[in-house]
């Protein structure tokens, strides 16, 4: 019979996954990019100069300047914080609802699991970039509407996960002997169900993350996020195309901005869920 | 032996039907390439009222195509004759007499008289009229119909450009019977009749075979609006669209000039493109502050930036083609020390906070976020809110309901704008408003100039907007088609002309 356990030494086991140190390394860098850029970026991008404009890689300007003079390294750094802020929120925002309703699926089973599951299905039936598209269309642009946008497609996302994690779990003997010892099945959720489903929340975070910030990079591309003066990829992407012919590394640098980070969250997802699943641990071992 | 005959006949039959077949689309593609044309537009029309309405986009359709006046515009700014083959000019220059084209009818087969010209003026005059040219009709006293093919217009007073204010698409001549429903449904006398109109998509017009005039040589033609300049250059490129006279982004128009399959027409426009201010909106009703603005905003930059070079500085609302121009560009010179000075002496030493609405062309997104940074440097923090097009006529324009925005104002000789009550810079100043009242009654040439010198100085003086350039006009069409306009001297997409090559 299984047995449910935290995981031990997951860290041992993450220097021989190349996927999660790939995943780890990329996501890394992305992720300190943005961090550094609330401090510092080599340059400031909401002062334009025309007359500087469209500049090649230089000791000044490491990756040139745009179309306004702006510094490119600065803007990608700011982009990288926009996209990261926007999907984590997106995310917490999945979480935050999602799970619960995931779980109060699981526990109260019936007409409640019904009513939360087919309106997770109908949420889940739209593409998630479509709906992102609908919502910021009818609240307008702007990066409040586009984590909204992200968010709610994040939640039966979550929702699925938590109550599929919380099924597994249930007639478990340590359950059966949680109920027998008086908790109530809010205790028994929150003490023991929650802990053991985290790992698998924790990898499905990690992988809408990476969609968050596609879904960013989508919805800033078609002018539906984040608006000037912050910086965007999806919104250099697109500003960029015109200009192909004369300056094509307008739109190569936030081009390989967002592979490098939906890439990196993805592989370190996929390299979490690895070290993380209980089966495919048993193997490994 | 029966059996046979018909196998044989199922064959020919099938040959017969796969060279039909095979023979149709061969045919069709031919079809395309001598008599339709579809044309892109940059922003869609919010209906197709010319006499309703003040949006460029209604007479990039309509204009000359489906509806006419007694006078039109040519393609160098010329009057010449349409529904009226003839007029004269009583010596008081009171009295305008026009002799209108016979045979004439609209689309849904109405014939057209002196009747309709009547109807049509008095209709755009009256009290409750909803044309968004008032004033061009503001002199006529009185429309009388002489006979079935006359019309004398009777004036208060004498107005120098009455021929060419009749030329205006706001000025065409609609029926009775279908006046009401020409928003969805334009009937007009044109050489095209309106086909259907796919939202957001494209309005489709047909050749209407009544004409009375020179037949076109397009059979179709499809208005198709882009006003993604990525869509734009990929429409162009891939052929679904055979023009654009207006191509909305400039920097690709160099790998348009190096192609061969496309013409690359640089001409002008009627087009000063502002930074219009709120006159009455908090620190912007200062007219200090307003000074302050114009010199803190960088206006070669802007054209090097937003539009690649393709624009002309102006110092004022008039454009720079015309002889009573004068070049006020030095008026406000680039200095942000001085626009700091400026808003210390207004009482904004610390800047303030204002909104910047934007509408969708490129100029206007582009310019905007140059213009939000050169701001920013004097202390005044803009937010930028993007609206579509829609949305900018209903809240901007109408409703007033804005700091700052970025526009360029196509119809030609403007200024008398900003002498209108009610109109959306809520500017008010009772002196620019005599001259412009001269200015209609004055027939003098020389005394108009001087006048309309006097008027764009007031308005720069005022800072009333900041006055930013004049577009430039690129148009890039298939290197066959001949006919289209290079310039824009009205609001118009005039495709009676047009006509592929061999």
């Amino acid at each position: 019979m299984d047995t449910f356990e935290a995981p031990i030494h997951p860290f041992r086991r993450a220097w021989k996954s190349r996927s999660f140190l790939i995943g780890l390394c990329l996501a890394s860098l992305i992720l300190i990019a943005g961090f550094i850029s609330l401090f510092w970026t080599p340059h400031a991008i909401d002062s334009l100069n025309v007359a500087n404009r469209l500049q090649a890689s230089s000791s000044q300007h490491w990756l040139g300047t745009d179309q306004y003079g702006r510094d490119i390294l600065s803007m990608l750094m700011i982009g990288a914080r926009t996209s990261i802020i926007v999907a984590l929120i997106a995310v917490g925002i999945g979480l935050l609802f999602g799970v619960p309703l995931g779980l109060l699926a699981a526990t109260k089973r019936g007409l409640v699991e019904e009513a939360v599951m087919r309106t997770n299905d109908l949420i889940f039936a739209f593409p998630a970039i479509l709906s992102a598209i609908l919502i910021t269309a009818l609240l307008g642009p702007g990066a409040v509407n586009a984590v909204i946008a992200i968010g709610i497609f994040n939640i039966p996302v979550f929702a699925r996960v938590a109550r599929g994690g919380a099924l597994s779990l249930s007639g478990r003997d340590f359950l059966l002997a949680a109920r027998l010892s008086g908790k109530s099945g809010l205790r028994i959720t929150l003490e023991h169900v929650l802990p053991n489903i985290a790992n698998l929340l924790i990898v499905q975070a990690t992988i809408q993350l990476s969609l968050g910030i596609l879904a960013e990079a989508g919805l800033s591309y078609l002018g539906l996020g984040p608006q000037p003066p912050l910086a965007s990829w999806g919104r250099m992407l697109n500003e960029a195309q015109t200009m192909m012919a004369f300056a094509p590394q307008l739109a190569l640098y936030p081009g390989l901005a967002i592979v490098v980070s939906v890439l990196g969250f993805n592989l370190l997802g996929d390299g979490l869920r690895d070290l993380l699943d209980p089966r495919l641990r048993r193997r490994i071992r | 032996m029966k059996v046979q005959g018909t196998l044989k006949a199922l064959r020919s039959l099938a040959v017969g039907v796969a060279l039909v077949v095979s023979a149709s689309p061969l045919a069709l593609s031919v079809a395309h390439a001598k008599s339709a044309l579809s044309l892109g537009i940059v922003l869609e029309p919010p209906h197709l009222d010319p006499t309703a309405g003040a949006a460029a986009a209604i007479d990039e359709v309509t204009y000359a195509n489906v509806f006419e006046g007694l006078t039109r515009i040519g393609p160098n700014g010329e009057v010449l004759p349409a529904l009226a083959k003839s007029w004269e000019i009583s010596e008081d220059g009171l009295t305008y007499t026009f002799e209108l084209q016979d045979g004439v009818t609209f689309h849904d087969g109405t014939p057209f008289s002196a009747e309709d010209v009547k109807f049509s003026l008095d209709r755009a005059r009256a009290e409750d009229s909803t044309n968004a040219q008032k004033p061009l009709f503001a002199a006529i006293s009185a429309v009388n119909v002489a006979d079935e093919d006359t019309v004398q217009v009777t004036l208060s007073e004498p107005v120098g450009s009455f021929l060419f204010n009749l030329g205006w698409g706001d000025a065409v001549i609609v029926s009775k019977e279908s006046a009401a429903g020409n928003k969805t449904n334009p009937i007009g006398t044109g050489p095209f009749k309106f086909d259907r109109w796919i939202k957001g998509q494209e309005i489709s017009l047909d050749r209407y075979e009544g004409y009375w005039g020179t037949p076109v040589a397009l059979e179709e033609a499809s208005f198709k609006v882009i006003a993604d300049p990525n869509a734009a250059f990929a429409a162009m490129m891939s052929g679904d669209v055979d023009a654009f006279p207006n191509f909305p982004a400039p920097e690709t128009l160099i790998q348009f000039e190096a192609d061969p399959r496309f013409k690359v027409a640089v001409g002008s426009t009627e087009g000063e493109t502002i930074l219009a201010m709120n006159n009455e909106s908090g620190p912007l009703s200062n007219k200090l502050v307003r000074q302050a603005i114009s010199h803190a905003v960088n206006k070669q930059a802007l054209i090097d930036g937003a539009m690649f070079g393709r624009g002309t500085p102006i110092g004022s609302h008039f454009a720079p083609h015309h002889p009573a121009y004068e070049d006020l560009t030095g008026t406000y010179t680039f200095d942000p020390e001085k626009a700091k000075e400026l808003l210390k002496e207004a009482g904004y030493a610390e800047g303030f906070t204002a909104t910047l609405k934007l509408p969708p062309p490129q100029y206007a997104r582009r310019g905007g976020e140059l213009i939000r940074s050169d701001l920013q440097k004097v202390g005044i923090n803009l937010e930028i809110v993007p609206l579509e097009w829609a949305q900018w006529l209903s809240e901007v324009f109408r409703e007033k309901n804005y700091d700052f925005t970025i526009v360029s104002h196509t119809e030609p000789m403007d200024i008398g704008i900003y002498a209108r009550d009610d109109y959306y810079f809520n500017y008010k100043n009772p002196a620019f408003d005599d001259i412009i009242t001269q200015l209609n009654r004055e027939t003098d040439e020389e005394k108009r100039y001087a006048l309309m010198k006097q008027a764009q100085e007031m308005i720069a003086a005022d800072a009333v907007n900041v006055f930013l350039f004049q577009l430039g006009k690129a148009g890039v069409w298939d290197a066959n088609l001949q006919g289209l306009w290079v310039n824009s001297p009205i609001q118009a997409n005039d495709i009676t002309g047009v006509s592929w090559k061999n």
